[in-house]
């Protein structure tokens, strides 16, 4: 851990709101290509790309949102269970590729909890393929 | 045109003010946001076991069995259907 106040890391798997930064889109063949730089989502793009007959925005796109820490179901033990097992895939894919640039690495729970071993697959993730329940 | 390897780089030639500038360099990420918000480039996806599941389980059982209703909620991995 860095002096970086953990209350202020990003979720590097956050959802379509405003405020929060998209950063990534979704290709055909699944890989995240990065946005460089991040846009801020508006409430208009939120509306727009989550628009009825529309796949959610978060099987789409990758956005990156403040980490609500344990207000989210993936913390675990003080840190990001979710991190862990993105960490834990990588390690089995044998040794670590050199890492792409990532705009919002310096912010980043994962990085700053599993250091390259998430970045090797965080390109390969998608928030989900489902609607987004109403908290 | 940019190659496909490339991003889109816009560039407004003029003696300017920055005010002047700083608007239109809104304008024009407000812009590629709304033709963003459009997209729908990624595969169809179904969850990628963050464990695997016996080899002995049956495929769909294996996939079924990992898929929880209630998670995770924030943040799936996932990979394509056709690389299965």
């Amino acid at each position: 851990m860095t002096t970086r106040d953990r209350s202020e890391l990003a979720c590097p798997s956050s959802m379509c709101s405003p405020g929060n930064l998209l950063f990534g889109i979704i290709r055909p063949d699944g890989r995240v290509v990065a946005l460089q730089p991040p846009l801020p989502v508006t409430q208009t793009f939120a509306d727009k790309a989550s628009a009825a007959g529309r796949r959610p925005p978060e099987a789409r796109f990758r956005f990156a949102g403040p980490c609500v820490t344990s207000d989210c179901l993936h913390w675990k033990d003080e840190r990001c269970g979710l991190g862990d097992a993105v960490a834990r895939t990588a390690e089995s894919r044998g040794p670590a590729a050199k890492v792409a640039h990532c705009a919002i690495r310096p912010s980043c729970r994962w990085w700053h909890e599993q250091g390259g071993s998430a970045c090797q697959v965080c390109p390969r993730i998608a928030h989900t393929e489902a609607p987004i329940a109403e908290a | 045109m940019p190659s496909n390897t490339e991003g889109l780089r816009v560039t407004v030639d003029g003696d300017l003010p920055p005010e002047v500038l700083n608007s239109v360099a809104d304008a024009v990420r407000q812009a590629a946001l709304e033709r963003i918000a459009e997209l729908d480039l990624s595969p169809h996806l179904r969850e990628w076991p963050l464990a695997e599941p016996p080899e002995s389980m049956p495929e769909a059982a294996r996939v079924d069995g990992i898929l929880d209703p209630l998670r995770p909620f924030l943040g799936i991995i996932l990979k394509p259907d056709a690389v299965e």
